[in-house]
């Protein structure tokens, strides 16, 4: 029961995962916003992580970001990368806080978001000027850089991934269980939930 | 700390491993590339419908408030704005021809050997860092590797990753995209280059420039026959700067009228020999 459980789980949220790439790819070159897109994919299993172990955090990201990767990327394993730390990122830091405070999470995803769009940057462009033996590895001033494509990136993804948190958290209080009682070592009779 | 974290943290650094490894495997070399291509062929035809229902669907909305209109005015504007400013540029440039015989001439000896294939842009580039898109012909159509990409407006790229019923497009102002190009005017030969992406600014930049070369802003640039990749003759762009570098070497921005941002069909210039359909 438990691992079918966890299969059909592993299957919702592949099936997320493909669905919200094919609408990201289909529909959002029309709703850029000062040339940014948000990755959909990437805020998807962001949000998922947070309540997620590491382990699996890491894995969705993994196996999301390769997907990513083979469907659209050039290069295989560059978005595999970022999305695995990004996802492990995500679970360390708001896991335990989001257990306990449902909306602590929320002021920790802008840092973490911009720390993402600058991880993709710096990897993408290492990749671009390694593969062309060498350049520099920013053409424009970063400060420029920064505002130009980073800072509109981060907010494009972070209003996403607030929208999704939401749905998150819905889903999260829609599925609360209800009360239990169940014994402790001290045998006293205690109600959870209550 | 205990066996459970210990093995945890394992396997997710086997992971950051893995997926590093796959960076500089598929940077390094294109033996993986069939594969990957095949696990994404069956994503890719869902990928074709999605993308034509968003095409269909951002036309509709604009329908509902009544932009149509003005864009197909705007759209018709624009083109005559274009034709102008080509006239304009072919009058200062060969005074005795008519222009419109002209370029009906010059596209007759551009494509001739080619076989003229329309595809459809199905797939952009979803992260905006490569100036790429998937079109919807592959080998079964005769596009390889190499097939080269136009749109009335000019040269857009080359395929780079044929698959049986798609490839992949590397458009000419990628970072990782170099053609020798010749002056239009004078028949000199320079390097055009993509440049590169990080602030939404892929442009085309040439350099190369020969000394003697007289190169003015507004002469047109076309495709050279060296390396036998790019047909000659095709417009790349127009010049719109000439500066000095640093080591004292002349390079030009160029500017192409195709407008990469939103392509939906472009032509595909498969040589005549390689058109018939492989049905292998």
């Amino acid at each position: 029961m438990k691992w079918r459980g966890r299969i059909i789980k592993g299957a919702l949220i592949a099936a997320g995962v493909v669905l919200l790439g094919l609408i990201q790819a289909g529909f959002f070159d029309r709703l850029k916003i000062m040339n940014c897109k948000p990755e959909l994919v990437l805020c998807f299993v962001a949000i998922l992580a947070v309540r997620a172990h590491s382990l699996r955090a890491g894995l969705t990201g993994f196996l999301a970001g390769l997907y990513i990767d083979i469907v659209y990327g050039r290069y295989v394993g560059i978005y595999a990368l970022l999305y695995l730390v990004f996802c492990v990122i995500v679970s360390l830091s708001l896991r335990r806080l989001t257990d306990k405070y449902k909306w602590a999470g929320l002021p920790l995803l802008p840092p973490l978001f911009l720390l993402y769009e600058m991880g993709e940057s710096l990897l993408v462009r290492f990749v671009a000027v390694y593969v062309a033996g060498g350049g520099p590895l920013y053409h424009y001033p970063y400060a420029e850089h920064f505002r130009v494509r980073i800072l509109p990136g981060a907010a494009y993804n972070l209003a996403v991934a607030v929208l999704f948190y939401l749905i998150l958290l819905l889903v999260v209080l829609i599925r609360r269980p209800k009360p239990a009682i169940r014994y402790r070592r001290d045998k006293d009779i205690v109600i959870d939930n209550a | 700390m205990t066996r459970k974290r210990k093995i945890v943290i394992f396997i997710l650094i086997l992971l950051t491993v893995a997926a590093a490894a796959l960076v500089v495997i598929s940077t390094s070399s294109d033996r993986l590339d069939g594969f990957f291509r095949a696990l994404g062929t069956p994503v890719r035809a869902i990928q074709r419908g999605i993308t034509k229902l968003g095409d269909n669907w951002g036309k509709k909305a604009s329908v509902r408030r009544e932009y149509d209109a003005v864009q197909e005015e705007i759209e018709r504007l624009t083109r005559e704005n274009e034709e102008l400013r080509q006239k304009e540029r072919e009058f200062n440039q060969i005074k005795a021809e008519n222009e419109e015989l002209r370029r009906l001439l010059e596209m007759r000896d551009r494509t001739e050997g080619y076989e003229l294939l329309q595809a459809a842009v199905i797939t952009r580039d979803v992260t905006d860092w490569f100036n790429e898109f998937t079109i919807d012909l592959g080998t079964r159509d005769g596009v390889v590797n190499g097939t080269v990409v136009i749109t009335s407006y000019g040269l857009v790229g080359i395929v780079y990753n044929a698959g049986s019923s798609s490839a992949k497009v590397r458009c000419i102002i990628d970072e990782q995209s170099e053609l020798m190009c010749r002056i239009q005017r004078n028949d000199e030969l320079l390097r055009v280059r993509g440049t590169s992406n990080e602030n939404f600014t892929a442009g085309l930049k040439a350099d190369r420039i020969a000394k003697t070369a007289a190169l003015y802003v507004g002469d047109v640039i076309v495709t050279a026959n060296s390396g036998g990749v790019y047909p000659p003759g095709i417009v790349v762009g127009v010049v719109t700067e000439v500066g000095v570098d640093e080591d004292g070497n002349r390079f030009a921005t160029v500017s192409s009228d195709v407008n990469f941002t939103s392509l939906t069909t472009v032509t595909v210039m498969v040589p005549k020999t390689a058109a018939e359909p492989d049905n292998k």
